[in-house]
C-alpha cells in the first residue's frame, strides 16, 4: 500500500512537473508577457525615468575630474578607425557608441574640442560627432553647452548640444543661458521653444526665471502652439487663457495671447485681452502675426496687425480670383480704412501678371497712407521694370508721383 | 499534505525547466552572446531611462539575460523601440537611448528584423531613426532583403539604410539598386541632405561610370536622387584625384558629357550647360572629400575647374580652405584673382568669415580699409551671414540690422545695409517692402536717401 502511495505520489509529481513545463509556454500570456519585458516597459513608460536621464550628472561630475591618462584623438579619426575594422555600418555605429560611452567627460570634451575649430561646420553634421555631443550633453551638460557657446561654427547645432539638457533640467539650463551674451541667448531660442512646445508645463517652471529674455518670448508662443498641436480645434480656449494668465505679465503673456489669436474659431470681440495684445504689437511683429491672421482680418481692431492681415488677405484673394478681388476693392474705395492695405496685397499678387494694371491700383492709394502706397508702388514698378524696362522708364517720367515717390522709384530727382 | 507539497514543487520545477528550455516561441540565436561591457551599468541604464533589471538594460550592460528582448513578441519589441526613438528625438538627442536601441537590435536575427519592419507604420513625413537602424542592421545580414522590404513597404528609411550599406561595399551595386527602384521611391529614398550621412562609398569610378551609362537618367542635376548620385560619384573620384587631379576631372567631364548628350532632345548649348552643372555637383563632392585628406590637393583640383563648373558658394568655401592652409594673404590673393564679380564677392565673404573667426574686431576694422567694389560688398555680406549664424537666426532682419552696430564708419553702415537689402531682394524675402525696411533703419534721412538711390527699382539705361 505504501509502495503504491509512493508511486502515486511520484506519478502525481511527474504529471505536475510536465504540466508546469507545458504551462511555461503559456505563462507569457497569463502573466501579460515576459516579466523582464514588463519591467523594461514599466521603466520606459515612466516619465520620471525619461526626465531623470540627465541625473547621472552626479556620476559625471565626479568622473569629469578623473585623469585622462590616454591619448585623445578626434572623433572623426576614431570613427575612421572603427569603420575600417567593422563588418558593417551598423556594427561600426555600435562600436563607436561603445567607445564613446566608455569615455569620461574630460576625454569626451577633448575628443570633441580637437574637431571644433572655426571651420568645421559640416563635420559637425555627421553622426559620430553628434553622437559624441549627445553623450557629453548627458554626462556633463555644462561642458557641452560651453563648447557650443564658444564655437560660433556650431551654432546651427543648438539642438544637438542643448536640447537634451533643456528637457531634463530646464532650471539649470535657464541659469546657465541667462549668463551668456545676447547673441548666444538668441541662438538658444529654438531649443527653449521646442521644450515649451513639447511640454508647456515644464516651460512654466522657468518662465519667471527667463521672463526678461527674448528666448522666453519664443517659448511662450511655442507653449501655446504645443497646446494647439494637441488640440487643433482649440476646444479648450479657457485652459489656454488660463495658461497665458499664469505667465509673467509683459512680453511673455502678450506673446502667448497673440498666439491664442491664431487658434481657429477665436472670436476677438469675446477676448478683449487677446485683442489688446494684438494692438500693442510693434510694427515688425505685427507684420508677422497679421500675416498669419489674414482669415480673420476683419475682426482685428484697427492696428498694424489688422493692416498686415488685410495685405495678406487680398494677396490670397487676388491669387485665387483677381477679378473678384478687384471688384471687392472697388467697393472699398473711398469708404474703407482698410483700402490701402488691401490694395497693397492685391498689387503684390497681381504685379507679376499685369504690372501696368498693378501700378494703376497702387496709384489709387491715398498719399496719406504713405508706407502702404510706397510699398505697393515699389512692388508694381519692380515687376514692370523687370518685364518691360523701356516702358517702365517712360511711364515713370509722366506718372502722377510726388517728388519723394519719383526718387524712391528711380533714385533721382525729377528734372524740371 | 506531503504529496500535495511535492506536487506543487514539481509543478514549479516544471515551469522553471520549461522557461529555461525555451522561454518564448521566438527563434533564439545559436551563438552565445558576448556583448561588450560598458563603463558603468548604472550610468547607462540611467541615461537610457530603462530600469536596471529590464530586458533592455540587460542587453545594454552585457549582464543577466541579454536576449530577453529577442524573445519578446515582435509587436512588443517595436513598442519598446518606438519609446526609445521618442526619447532620442523629442526630449533632445539621447545617446543612452540610441546605444540601447543598437544593442537591442544586435540581439535580433534577420528574420526578426524583417518581422519588425512589417509592424512599423511607414511615416510619410519626418525621419524615423528606428526604421533606419532596423534597415541598416537587416542590410548587414542581407542587403537584398532590406532593399526588397524597403521597396515593398515604400519605406524611405529602410531603403536609405540599405543603399547606404551597399554603397559602402560597392558604389556601382548601389547605383544598380537605385536604378531598380520605382521612380516614385528614388527621390524619396535619397535626398541630398541624407547623402551627407550615407558614409563614404567604395569601389571603382570606372565601374560606377559604366553603371551610369546603362542608366543615364540616374544623374540628374534637378532631382534629389540625382544630386545624391552626383555626390556618390564625386566622393568616389576623390581617391583618384589625389594623384591625378587633371585626369580625374577630364574623366568626369567626358563621362558626364557623354551621358548628357545621350539625350537627343537637348540642344548643343543646353547639353553644355547641363554638363557644366553636373560636373560642378560632382566636383563639389570631390573637393569636399579631398579637403578631409589634404587642403592642397583640394585646391589643386578646384583650380582645374572652369568658372562654369563652379558654384558661387564654392568660392566662399575655397577661400576659407586657402585661409586655413596658407593664411590670410593666400586667401585674399585667391579672392582678388577672381574676374567674375559674383565670384569675387563670394570669395571675399569666405575671407572675411575666416578672418572673423580668428579676430572679429580686427576683421570689422579691416573693412574700413577696403575700397568700394565687389570685395568690400562680399565682406559686408559676410558680416550679415556671420550674425545670422552666431544668432542661429537665418534671414532675420532685426538680427541683420543689429549686426551693423560694430561697423566703424557711416559709409560702411550704408554699404552694409545695401548688401542686406540686396540679399533680401535676391532671395525673395518680401515680408517687408524695401521702403518699409529703409524707413526702419538706424540711419539719417540723407543716408536713407542714399540707399533709395542705390536700390531704386527703375534703373537708368
Amino acid at each position: 500500500m505504501r509502495a503504491l502511495s509512493r508511486s502515486s505520489t511520484a506519478i502525481l509529481c511527474a504529471c505536475c512537473a510536465l504540466m508546469g513545463y507545458g504551462l511555461s509556454f503559456f505563462s507569457d500570456r497569463w502573466l501579460g508577457e515576459n516579466p523582464q519585458a514588463m519591467r523594461a516597459e514599466a521603466a520606459l513608460a515612466s516619465e520620471k525615468r525619461g526626465v531623470d536621464m540627465g541625473l547621472s550628472e552626479s556620476v559625471t561630475e565626479n568622473r569629469s575630474e578623473a585623469p585622462v591618462g590616454k591619448a585623445v584623438r578626434g572623433v572623426g579619426e576614431l570613427w575612421h578607425e572603427i569603420t575600417q575594422r567593422a563588418k558593417s555600418p551598423a556594427e561600426a555605429r555600435l562600436r563607436l557608441m561603445e567607445a564613446i560611452q566608455a569615455m569620461d567627460a574630460v576625454e569626451l570634451s577633448a575628443l570633441l574640442e580637437s574637431e571644433v575649430g572655426a571651420f568645421e561646420y559640416f563635420r559637425a553634421k555627421r553622426f559620430e560627432f553628434q553622437y559624441a555631443v549627445a553623450r557629453l550633453s548627458e554626462i556633463a551638460p555644462v561642458r557641452a553647452a560651453e563648447l557650443w557657446a564658444r564655437s560660433p561654427a556650431l551654432r546651427a547645432y543648438a539642438d544637438v548640444f542643448l536640447a537634451g539638457w533643456v528637457a531634463r533640467d530646464p532650471g539649470a539650463f535657464a541659469a546657465w543661458i541667462l549668463a551668456q551674451p545676447g547673441e548666444t541667448q538668441t541662438a538658444a531660442s529654438g531649443v527653449v521653444a521646442a521644450m515649451a512646445k513639447q511640454s508647456p508645463e515644464q516651460f512654466l517652471s522657468v518662465a519667471s526665471q527667463m521672463a526678461n529674455s527674448a528666448m522666453a518670448v519664443s517659448g511662450a508662443r511655442s507653449a501655446i502652439r504645443g497646446f494647439l498641436s494637441k488640440d487643433p480645434n482649440a476646444g479648450d480656449l479657457p485652459a489656454l487663457m488660463q495658461y497665458a494668465g499664469t505667465l509673467p505679465e509683459g512680453p511673455l503673456r502678450a506673446a502667448a495671447l497673440c498666439e491664442i489669436a491664431k487658434a481657429p474659431g477665436v472670436d476677438l470681440s469675446q477676448q478683449p485681452e487677446v485683442a489688446r495684445a494684438l494692438v500693442a504689437l510693434k510694427p515688425e511683429e505685427a507684420r508677422e502675426v497679421g500675416d498669419q491672421l489674414w482669415k480673420s482680418a476683419a475682426s482685428i481692431p484697427p492696428s498694424p496687425v489688422r493692416d498686415a492681415a488685410f495685405v495678406r488677405a487680398f494677396q490670397e484673394h487676388a491669387k485665387e480670383d483677381v477679378a473678384a478681388a478687384a471688384k471687392q476693392l472697388e467697393s472699398m474705395r473711398n469708404s474703407s480704412p482698410d483700402y490701402p492695405a488691401a490694395v497693397r496685397g492685391f498689387v503684390t499678387a497681381a504685379a507679376p501678371k499685369d504690372p501696368s494694371g498693378a501700378i494703376e491700383w497702387a496709384l489709387s492709394i491715398d498719399p496719406s497712407a504713405t508706407l502702404q502706397r510706397a510699398s505697393a508702388l515699389e512692388k508694381a514698378a519692380a515687376a514692370f521694370f523687370k518685364q518691360k524696362p523701356e516702358e517702365a522708364r517712360a511711364w515713370v517720367e509722366t506718372a502722377p508721383l510726388s517728388p519723394a515717390e519719383y526718387f524712391q522709384l528711380t533714385g533721382r530727382t525729377r528734372s524740371p | 499534505m506531503k504529496p500535495l507539497l511535492l506536487a506543487a514543487a514539481s509543478l514549479a520545477l516544471g515551469i522553471a525547466a520549461g522557461r529555461l528550455h525555451r522561454p518564448s516561441g521566438l527563434p533564439v540565436r545559436e551563438s552565445t552572446p558576448r556583448l561588450p561591457a560598458v563603463s558603468s551599468k548604472q550610468e547607462l541604464t540611467s541615461a537610457s531611462g530603462m530600469g536596471a533589471e529590464g530586458a533592455g538594460s540587460a542587453a545594454a550592460s552585457g549582464e543577466e539575460d541579454p536576449f530577453a528582448f529577442a524573445r519578446m513578441p515582435t509587436l512588443r519589441q517595436v513598442q519598446i523601440l518606438e519609446r526609445l526613438e521618442k526619447q532620442m528625438g523629442k526630449a533632445g538627442s539621447s545617446a543612452g537611448a540610441d546605444i540601447l536601441m543598437h544593442r537591442l537590435l544586435e540581439t535580433l536575427d534577420a528574420d526578426q528584423l524583417a518581422g519588425m519592419l512589417g509592424e512599423i507604420p511607414v511615416r510619410s513625413e519626418g525621419a524615423s531613426p528606428m526604421a533606419f537602424r532596423i534597415g541598416e542592421r537587416l542590410a548587414a545580414f542581407d542587403v537584398e532583403r532590406a532593399l526588397r522590404l524597403g521597396t515593398e513597404r515604400g519605406s524611405r528609411e529602410v531603403l536609405k539604410a540599405a543603399i547606404s550599406v551597399l554603397a559602402q561595399q560597392d558604389a556601382s551595386a548601389a547605383l544598380q539598386a537605385i536604378a531598380a527602384l520605382p521612380e516614385n521611391l528614388r527621390n524619396k529614398a535619397l535626398d541630398y541632405e541624407d547623402a551627407a550621412e550615407m558614409g563614404r562609398p567604395k569601389g571603382s569610378l570606372d565601374d560606377a561610370m559604366a553603371t551610369l551609362r546603362e542608366h543615364p537618367a540616374l544623374l540628374q542635376p534637378e532631382g534629389a536622387s540625382g544630386r545624391a548620385v552626383a555626390k556618390m560619384l564625386g566622393q568616389l573620384a576623390a581617391e583618384k584625384a589625389v594623384s591625378e587631379p587633371a585626369q580625374t576631372l577630364d574623366q568626369i567631364r567626358s563621362a558626364v558629357g557623354s551621358l548628357v548628350r545621350s539625350n537627343p532632345e537637348l540642344s548643343e548649348a543646353d547639353a553644355a550647360k547641363r554638363t557644366d552643372r553636373l560636373v560642378a555637383q560632382v566636383s563639389s563632392a570631390t573637393v569636399g572629400a579631398l579637403r578631409e585628406e589634404s587642403l592642397n590637393h583640394a585646391s589643386t583640383y578646384f583650380d582645374a575647374l572652369k568658372d562654369t563648373e563652379k558654384t558661387s558658394w564654392s568660392l566662399s568655401w575655397e577661400a576659407v580652405s586657402r585661409y586655413k592652409a596658407a593664411g590670410p594673404e593666400a586667401a585674399i590673393r585667391f579672392a582678388e584673382q577672381q574676374t567674375n564679380p559674383d565670384f569675387m564677392t563670394s570669395a571675399a565673404s569666405g575671407v572675411w568669415w575666416a578672418l572673423a573667426k580668428e579676430d572679429r574686431a580686427s576683421a570689422i576694422a579691416w573693412i574700413e580699409s577696403l575700397p568700394a567694389g565687389a570685395f568690400r560688398q562680399g565682406s559686408l555680406r559676410s558680416v550679415m551671414m556671420d550674425a545670422w549664424n552666431r544668432n542661429k537666426a537665418w534671414g532675420d532682419f532685426s538680427v541683420a540690422v543689429e549686426a551693423s552696430d560694430p561697423l566703424q564708419s557711416r559709409g560702411s553702415k550704408v554699404d552694409y545695409f545695401a548688401a542686406v537689402l540686396s540679399d533680401r531682394h535676391v532671395s525673395g524675402r518680401d515680408d517687408f517692402s524695401q521702403e518699409e525696411m529703409i524707413a526702419s533703419l538706424p540711419l539719417s534721412e540723407a543716408e536713407k536717401q542714399s540707399l533709395r538711390s542705390r536700390l531704386a527699382p527703375i534703373r537708368p539705361r
